[in-house]
């Protein structure tokens, strides 16, 4: 009975030592604690656990350390079968438990320093081996974890940045109300707009890769970047816009065979007129009263051949409202597996309460999302609105 | 989506029928773009099956008249449903590919020209 509860109270002893060790979750850390343990549960002079990991060999020892060529000999032992010699340089009494099958590692006892080691000790060694293996496991699993964990925080990361690069807020320039919203489909996106003062003008850019997450922003972020730099270069010029764009992005659109859509405009509130270039991008669309129409593009989109790049001009006055969005839009699917498409996106724009560009966005979005219900967003969802405000 | 395939010396026939999408693309690219070369440079694409498309499917017929223009061929739309021509009107890429009224005339019209 004596033994019994002591095997018992020892067998606590190991499980809390595991469990302990449950919370390092690092290989090294599992077989140092369980040589430990090992050693104290047999009493023994040297306790060795080793394993090898990923091909690489880990020991734990107690009381002193092995060198790596012992360590190497006790895995070649565990490999041959169960070990039956004793370690080298220890004296003639052991016990050993093998981990794993096929082996991959061995649990070891030398001494014991009070005699000979029991049945029970060799249970003990055996029990150990168990907790070791089960252990590792968890390591290799919460290593994988991890792993993910670490793809996905990276994914957060890039949608954050994604969104941190786009601008936030209003814009400076007089009789310009705007506001904008993207929304990737996953964490990153394959949309992009832009807001740029000159002067008088509001210059509005927006782009759609086509394709979604993290393929798509990559690319989008060099669209974004070939943008800014040409906006700078030419100033409120939409039509030379787009065709410096037009020309840096070709040579890589035709190695990637990707296709991008662009349009850009600049909003003019003081002399009523608003410029339009846009390489396939749609929709844009134009609200005068409550008669939404769409503006069609001039060109094909960028990476499709070489074109003619156009421009053309619309008149706007005050409460006049300017929408571009990417086509994840238009392509919102319904539970029933209809799309969102053209003439709803026109209602809605013609409909919305127009107190505010913001108003515009937020009833654009509810409009979606009660479309879509239970089937969720399906691509990439970028809007920009512009109400040119002022005394009508 | 399901695509019918007709190899004929010269032309392959592609008739696409249902959501020509971002899910379905890498089929179309694996069945249809990557078999294109220099002994049938021409596709006659048949989009009157179509029931959706997007911009990746956009982006896909982009490159399926890439693949046949460096290999002297081209890409020949017919029968293209509304679904289909919205997207390509909207686009403006509707200007980028050539159309004909029917598979017989796209024929005629490769045939001539490879003449």
């Amino acid at each position: 009975m004596t033994t019994a509860t002591s095997a018992e109270a020892r067998m606590l002893a190991v499980c809390d030592l595991i469990n302990r060790a449950d919370a390092q979750l690092d290989a090294a850390n599992v077989l140092q604690t369980a040589s430990v343990q090992l050693a104290r549960l047999t009493r023994s002079d040297l306790g060795v656990v080793a394993a090898e990991i990923d091909g690489e060999l880990v020991v734990g020892s107690y009381p002193r350390p092995v060198n790596d060529e012992l360590a190497a000999w006790l895995i070649e032992l565990s490999r041959a079968g169960r070990p039956d010699r004793p370690l080298p340089g220890t004296s003639a009494k052991t016990c050993s438990a093998v981990i794993g099958s096929p082996a991959f590692g061995l649990v070891r006892a030398s001494g014991p320093i009070d005699g000979t080691f029991s049945t029970l000790d060799e249970w003990l060694a055996g029990v150990v081996a168990t907790q070791v293996e089960t252990q590792l496991e968890l390591v290799a699993m919460h290593r994988d974890r991890m792993q993910a964990a670490e793809l996905f925080h990276d994914a957060v990361l890039a949608g954050e940045l994604q969104q941190a690069l786009l601008p936030t807020g209003g814009i400076d320039t007089p009789g310009v109300d705007l506001a904008a919203r993207l929304r990737p489909a996953r964490h990153v996106g394959g949309d992009m707009f832009d807001v740029f003062p000159a002067g008088d003008t509001a210059i509005a850019v927006i782009a759609d890769v086509a394709g979604k997450g993290s393929p798509a922003s990559l690319l989008t972020a060099t669209v974004h970047a070939a943008a800014q730099r040409a906006v700078i270069a030419e100033g409120a010029n939409p039509r030379a816009i787009v065709g410096v764009v037009d020309d840096e992005l070709r040579p890589l659109l035709e190695r990637t065979d990707r296709i991008v859509t662009l349009a850009v405009a600049s909003i003019d509130p003081t002399h009523g007129v608003i410029r339009l270039a846009s390489a396939g991008h749609s929709p844009v669309v134009i609200r005068s009263g409550r008669q939404a129409v769409l503006v069609e593009p001039g060109s094909p989109p960028l990476g499709a051949g070489s074109f003619e790049r156009s421009e053309s001009s619309i008149r706007i006055v005050p409460s006049d409202v300017f929408v571009m969005a990417s086509d994840g839009t238009l392509d919102q699917s319904s539970a029933t597996g209809e799309q969102f498409g053209v003439a709803r996106f026109l209602d809605t724009i013609g409909g919305a309460d127009a107190t505010s560009a913001q108003s515009i966005v937020d009833a654009v979005f509810a409009d979606l999302d009660a479309f879509a219900g239970r089937s969720g967003q399906d691509d990439d969802q970028a809007l920009v609105v512009i109400r040119i405000e002022g005394q009508h | 989506m399901e695509i019918t395939i007709d190899r004929e010396p010269q032309i392959t026939r592609v008739a696409i029928e249902g959501r020509f999408d971002a899910h379905t693309v890498p089929q179309y690219i694996a069945e249809v773009v990557e078999q294109i070369d220099g002994h049938r440079p021409n596709v006659v694409l048949d989009l009157a099956g179509v029931e959706f498309m997007d911009s990746s499917a956009l982006a896909a017929l982009v490159k399926t008249l890439k693949r046949c223009m460096e290999h002297g061929g081209d890409v020949i739309l017919v029968g293209v449903a509304d679904a289909a021509r919205i997207i390509l009107e909207l686009t403006r890429l509707d200007r980028v590919f050539t159309r004909a009224e029917s598979t017989e005339a796209a024929r005629t019209r490769v045939l001539a020209r490879s003449a």
